[in-house]
C-alpha cells in the first residue's frame, strides 16, 4: 500500500539520494590516496579485466610509416623476440616496438624514477624521493648523455629508431589497453624520446657507480686511532686474488697524480646519508681459453647481481641485420637500444661492477650564507643554480634549487631548507656519469657488431662513464679481462675520504689512459675472471680505490678454474649454481674451537615442544639426561625438546658441513644467523660508541683478526660473544624451525623474494626456494642475486644457455610474467635460441609479428 | 513503448544498452542508464531499482567469467592480494558490486523525482 508522502519530501528523497548516488561514482572514479579508482578498475570493459591474457602471442600485422622496409618479428617459446630487418633503422624500431609490447610500464616507471618525477604519480609521499633524484644530478646528467647520443650518427639514429618504434605502439594502445599499473596507479603512458634512453642508461648509472663510502671512512678515520684505523679498514681486503693476474708487467710510463696541499682534514660528517655501495650489487663474470675447454674453443659466462624484480630488469632478444651483417643474442635492458650482455656469431661478453671509486664527496667553502660563491684555487668562483621543478599530484608543484658547483651538484637532502642559522659545509659530488662524451651507448653499438678482438678493442675505448670490467672471448681463441672506464688520475687515496674542494689537485683533471687500464689478454693460466674485488696488486700505478668486494667469490672461481679441464658450458652452469662459502670454510673451524657446549646460559628458556602443550619448566641447563628416545629425535624421554641432543647434532653437523648453501642443508641457516648475529655483536661496543656515521668492517677483515690472533682491537670480548651468539642463535633456529634437525631445510626456511619493481602486493613472487648466498658464486640473497645467467660456448657454431628470475612480458596477467622464476632457482638453463637467418629452424617460431609500411 | 510496464523488456533494454554503451563510454554510463531507466519505466520505484541491479550485475559478472575463462586467471590472486581481500570470489563480487549500486541507486533517485 502506498504510503502518502508529501510532494516536497519525495523531492527532497530523490535529490538527496542522486547527490549521493553522484558522489559515490565520483569517489569510484577518483584515486583516494593510494586506493585506485575502483569504478575504472573493475570496469571489466576497461579496466584490469581487460588486462588477463591467455598464454602466448597472438600474430599480428602493423603499419608504420617510418619504416624504410618490412621487418619480421619471429617470437619463439619463451616470449623472446628475434628481429629481423634489413637496415638500422627499422631494426631498432622494431626493438622499441617490440620493448613497448612487453615492458611499457617499467621503462614509463624506471625513467620516471630515475628523473624524480614520481610525485606526479604518486603525489606529496614521493617529494623527498624526487628531490633527492634532482639533486643527484639525475636529469643532469640525462641531458648530457642525450647531447651525447645526438652527437653521434650511429647512436642518434639508434636511440631517434627506437623511439619511434616505441611511439608507434603506444598510439595505436586505447586506455583499456594500458597495462595493469596504469590503471591501479591511476596514470597514462608518455612517449619516448632520447631523454627517456638517457634516463634509462642514469638509472643504470645510480645502481652501479652512484655509492660511495667516502663519508663512513673519513668518520671511522677521525674516530680512531691510526694503527687501530688500518686494522680495522685495510686498504687491501685479505686473500684477496685480484681481477689481473698478480704476474702481470705494468709496460707504460704512468701519469703522475697532482699533490694536494697537505693539511686538509674534512669536517665531521655527521648525517650526509649518501647511497652507499649495496653489497647486493656486483657480478661473476669469468671465461677459459680453449687450452681448458673440451672444443678447444673459448667458453664465457657472465651472471650480473641486481635486485631481482618484476618485471625483471633485463628483456632477452636477437638483433639480425642484413644491412650491417649484425647478428647478436643477449639481453637488453628495456628502454635503451642494443644488446648489452650477450654474443654474435664471432664474440662473447661480460659484465662485471667494478668497486672503484666513481662518485667523489667533496667539501666546500662557500663565501656566505647567500652561497653564491665558493672557494676553488684561491678563488671564488659563482656557483650555479639549477631550478628544478617538481609536479606534484593533488598538490602544488615544489621547486627546488640544486646548486652546482665545477664538481658537480651540491647533494644536501630534502627536509633541510638553506639553513639560516648556521653555516653548513654543504658537500658537492663528482660522478663519472655526469661526464660529457658519455658513449656507452656507441660502445654496445660496436660489441654487438664485433667480429675480431681488434674491433672488439675499438668498441671499449668508448665505454667511458660507467666504469665495468668487460670481460671477453672470440672464436679465435682470445680471451681478456679489462676493468674499463673513465677513472681520475688519483694519489693515494683520493676519492676514498672525503676531498678538499678548494685544493685543485682533488680535481678530476686528468684520466688514465685506455692503454693504462688494467687488462690482461690470454693470460698462461688459460682463464680470465672477475667477482667485484681489486681490480690489480699494489704494484699497479694508479689509484682506483678501495671499496671492492672480498675474496670469496673470485677466489672460488679462480680455485675451481685452475683445476680444471676439458670444461664445456654444462660445467659452467654447475659452477653458476655452486653455494661453497669461502667465508665459513676460514671461520666456522675458528668458531667451533671456541663454543663450549657446556656454558648454555641459565636464562636461556628451552624450545617450545612441536605438539604446543605447555612446558612447565621454563628454564633448562644443558644438562638434561640424555635418556631421548631413539625414534624421536630432539625429544627426550619425556617428550620435551632434548636441548643438549640438539646442541649436539648441531656442532656435529658443522663439523661435518661442507660449507655450502644448498636448499637441502640442515645446518645452513643456522650458521648463517649465527654469523651475522656474531658480526654484528663483535662490532656494536664500535658502532654504539659513535652517533657518526661509520659502516661496519668488511667480513674478511673480521675473519681475518680473529684468525691471526688480534683480538686486542676487536672492541668486544671475543669468545664470550661466540657462545652468546651461538647459543641465542640455537635458541631461535629451534623456536622457528623445530628442534628437529630433519625438518630443517635451508631453502625452505629462508625468505627468497621477487617483489615487484613498484612494490604493489600480489604483483611480485614470494617465497621460493632457492641455493646461494650473496658470498658464494651463486649469489642468491633475500631480494638480490643473478638477475640474468648466461654461458656462450665459442667456436664456428656458438651455443648459448641462459635463464633470468622473471619473464619477457611484463604483464602480470599474463601466464608468461613470473613463468623463468622456477627453472632460475632450481638451476635449469635454457636453450638460447640463436638463428642464423630468417629462415633458421621455422618450426620454433611460436608467433610472428610483422612490421610494414604500407606505402612501399 | 515508453513507459516501459513491465520487467523483462526493462531487464533486457537496461542489460543491452549497458553492453553496447559500455564499448565506448566509462563505466559511469551505468549510472546514467540507471537514471533513465528510473525515467522511462513506469514500474514501482523499488521494483525498477531491483531489477537494474539484476541486469548490470548480472551483465558485469557475465562478462568477468567470460573473461576468466577465455583468458587466463593468473590476475585475480594478484588483485585479490593488491586489493586486500580475504578470497578471490570477492573480486568478482566487487565488481558486480561497483557496478550495480550507483546504478540501480540512480535509477532508485530518478523514480522518486518523477513520481507525481
Amino acid at each position: 500500500m502506498p504510503i502518502r508522502i508529501s510532494r516536497g519530501t519525495r523531492l527532497i528523497r530523490a535529490v538527496t539520494l542522486l547527490s549521493f548516488t553522484i558522489l559515490l561514482a565520483w569517489m569510484l572514479s577518483t584515486r583516494i590516496g593510494m586506493i585506485p579508482p575502483l569504478g575504472h578498475l573493475t570496469n571489466p570493459w576497461q579496466g584490469f579485466w581487460q588486462n588477463m591474457e591467455r598464454d602466448g602471442i597472438p600474430d599480428l600485422v602493423l603499419d608504420a610509416d617510418q619504416l624504410r622496409s618490412t621487418v619480421t618479428v619471429r617470437y619463439d617459446e619463451r616470449g623472446v623476440p628475434h628481429i629481423f630487418a634489413d637496415n638500422d633503422y627499422d631494426l631498432y624500431f622494431a626493438q622499441g616496438l617490440v620493448t613497448a609490447r612487453d615492458r611499457l610500464w617499467q621503462v614509463d616507471f624506471q625513467t620516471r624514477a630515475a628523473a624524480g618525477r614520481l610525485s606526479e604519480i604518486v603525489g606529496p609521499d614521493a617529494i623527498d624521493y624526487d628531490r633527492a633524484q634532482r639533486r643527484l644530478g639525475m636529469m643532469y646528467g640525462a641531458e648530457i648523455n642525450a647531447a651525447s647520443m645526438g652527437s653521434d650518427p650511429r647512436t642518434s639514429l639508434m636511440v631517434q629508431a627506437y623511439a619511434d618504434g616505441y611511439n608507434a605502439w603506444l598510439e595505436q594502445l586505447r586506455p583499456k589497453d594500458y597495462p595493469v599499473e596504469f590503471k591501479i596507479f591511476d596514470s597514462e603512458p608518455e612517449p619516448f624520446s632520447p631523454l627517456t634512453a638517457a634516463l634509462l642508461l642514469m638509472n643504470m648509472s645510480q645502481t652501479l657507480s652512484a655509492g660511495t663510502r667516502a663519508h663512513a671512512q673519513t668518520n671511522a678515520r677521525a674516530l680512531l686511532d691510526e694503527d687501530v684505523y688500518r686494522l680495522l679498514y685495510p686498504d687491501e681486503l685479505p686473500w684477496t686474488d685480484p681481477i689481473i693476474p698478480p704476474d702481470q708487467n705494468w709496460d707504460f710510463d704512468p701519469i703522475p697524480p697532482e699533490t694536494p696541499n697537505p693539511g686538509f682534514v674534512p669536517g665531521i660528517v655527521r648525517d650526509l646519508p649518501l647511497p652507499e655501495p649495496d653489497p647486493g650489487i656486483g657480478s661473476n663474470s669469468w671465461a677459459v681459453d680453449g687450452s681448458r675447454t673440451a672444443s678447444g674453443y673459448p667458453v664465457l659466462s657472465s651472471d650480473p647481481h641486481l635486485s631481482v624484480n618484476l618485471p625483471s630488469i633485463w628483456y632477452e632478444i636477437q638483433l639480425h641485420s642484413t644491412g650491417s651483417s649484425l647478428n647478436t643474442y643477449g639481453v637488453s635492458l628495456p628502454g635503451a637500444p642494443g644488446v648489452v650482455i650477450g654474443f654474435n656469431e664471432h664474440v662473447a661478453w661480460g659484465v662485471t661492477n667494478t668497486g672503484s671509486n666513481t662518485l667523489d664527496i667533496f667539501e666546500i667553502e662557500f663565501r656566505d650564507d647567500r652561497r653564491t660563491e665558493y672557494l676553488h684555487d684561491g678563488q671564488w668562483k659563482p656557483v650555479r643554480q639549477r631550478i628544478e621543478n617538481i609536479p606534484v599530484r593533488g598538490g602544488e608543484a615544489v621547486t627546488d634549487t640544486v646548486l652546482y658547483t665545477h664538481h658537480g651538484p651540491i647533494t644536501q637532502t630534502s627536509g633541510d631548507n638553506v639553513a639560516p642559522n648556521r653555516f653548513p659545509a654543504g658537500h658537492a659530488i663528482q660522478w663519472v656519469a655526469h661526464l660529457p662524451d658519455n658513449d656507452i651507448l656507441l660502445a654496445t653499438y660496436k660489441f654487438n657488431r664485433a667480429r675480431s678482438q681488434g674491433e672488439f678493442e675499438s668498441a671499449l675505448r668508448h665505454f667511458t662513464n660507467l666504469p665495468q670490467n668487460i670481460t671477453y672471448a672470440d672464436r679465435d681463441g682470445n680471451i681478456s679481462m679489462g676493468h674499463m672506464g673513465l677513472f681520475p688520475v688519483r694519489f693515494f687515496g683520493q676519492g676514498s675520504y672525503i676531498s678538499d674542494g678548494r685544493d685543485p689537485a682533488w680535481d678530476w683533471n686528468q684520466f688514465v689512459p685506455f692503454e693504462h687500464l688494467p687488462r690482461t689478454f690470454n693470460p698462461e693460466r688459460g682463464f680470465v675472471s672477475s667477482a667485484n674485488q681489486a681490480p690489480a696488486t699494489r704494484s699497479y700505478p694508479y689509484y682506483l680505490g678501495r671499496s671492492y668486494y672480498g675474496f670469496s667469490r673470485g677466489a672460488r672461481i679462480n680455485q675451481i678454474l685452475a683445476d680444471s679441464q676439458d670444461i664445456t658450458g654444462a660445467f659452467f652452469e654447475e659452477m653458476l649454481m655452486d653455494s661453497r662459502s669461502l667465508h665459513a670454510e676460514k671461520f666456522l673451524p675458528f668458531l667451533l674451537s671456541l663454543v663450549d657446549t657446556d656454558s648454555a646460559p641459565d636464562e636461556s628458556p628451552a624450545p617450545e615442544p612441536p605438539s604446543g602443550t605447555a612446558t612447565t619448566a621454563t628454564a633448562s641447563h644443558g644438562s638434561e639426561p640424555a635418556g631421548s628416545t631413539p625414534d624421536q629425535p630432539g625429544l627426550n624421554s619425556n617428550g620435551q625438546p632434548d636441548h643438549q641432543q640438539v646442541v649436539n647434532t648441531i656442532i656435529k653437523m658443522l663439523e661435518e658441513w661442507n660449507y655450502t648453501f644448498d636448499v637441502n642443508s640442515p645446518v645452513a641457516l643456522f650458521y648463517a644467523n649465527w654469523e651475522q648475529r656474531l658480526l654484528r655483536e663483535l662490532w656494536a661496543p664500535l658502532m654504539d660508541s659513535t652517533d657518526r656515521y661509520i659502516v661496519r668492517p668488511a667480513v674478511t677483515t673480521t675473519i681475518r683478526l680473529l684468525l691471526d690472533g688480534e683480538h686486542h682491537v676487536i672492541p668486544a670480548d671475543v669468545p664470550e660473544t661466540v657462545n652468546r651468539t651461538f647459543w641465542k642463535a640455537l635458541e631461535e633456529h629451534v623456536r622457528r624451525h623445530g628442534p628437529d634437525p630433519a625438518d630443517w631445510h635451508y631453502g625452505r626456511d629462508r625468505t627468497v623474494r621477487v617483489g615487484h619493481l613498484a612494490m604493489l602486493p600480489g604483483f611480485g613472487r614470494d617465497d621460493f626456494i632457492a641455493s646461494g648466498r650473496p658470498e658464494t658464486i651463486n649469489a642468491t640473497g633475500s631480494t638480490f642475486g643473478p638477475s640474468w645467467r648466461m654461458v656462450v660456448e665459442l667456436g664456428p657454431d656458438v651455443r648459448a644457455r641462459g635463464h633470468y628470475p622473471g619473464g619477457q612480458t611484463g604483464n602480470p596477467g599474463h601466464p608468461g610474467y613470473d613463468r623463468f622464476i622456477d627453472d632460475w632457482a632450481a638451476g635449469n638453463f635454457y636453450d638460447l635460441l640463436f638463428w642464423r637467418s630468417i629462415s633458421d629452424a621455422p618450426e620454433q617460431t611460436a608467433s610472428t609479428l610483422i612490421l610494414q609500411n604500407g606505402n612501399r | 513503448m515508453f513507459p516501459i510496464r513491465s520487467a523483462i523488456p526493462l531487464f533486457l533494454l537496461v542489460l543491452l544498452s549497458a553492453l553496447l554503451l559500455q564499448l565506448v563510454f566509462p563505466w559511469w554510463i551505468v549510472v546514467v542508464i540507471g537514471f533513465a531507466a528510473g525515467v522511462l519505466s513506469s514500474l514501482p520505484p523499488w521494483n525498477k531499482s531491483l531489477i537494474v541491479f539484476a541486469a548490470i550485475g548480472l551483465l558485469w559478472f557475465g562478462a568477468t567469467l567470460f573473461i576468466t575463462f577465455t583468458e587466463s586467471a593468473v590476475l585475480l590472486p594478484r588483485i585479490t592480494a593488491l586489493l586486500q581481500l580475504p578470497s578471490q570470489w570477492m573480486v568478482f563480487a566487487l565488481t558486480v558490486l561497483v557496478g550495480a549500486l550507483p546504478a540501480s541507486l540512480a535509477s532508485l533517485g530518478s523514480s522518486w523525482l518523477i513520481i507525481r
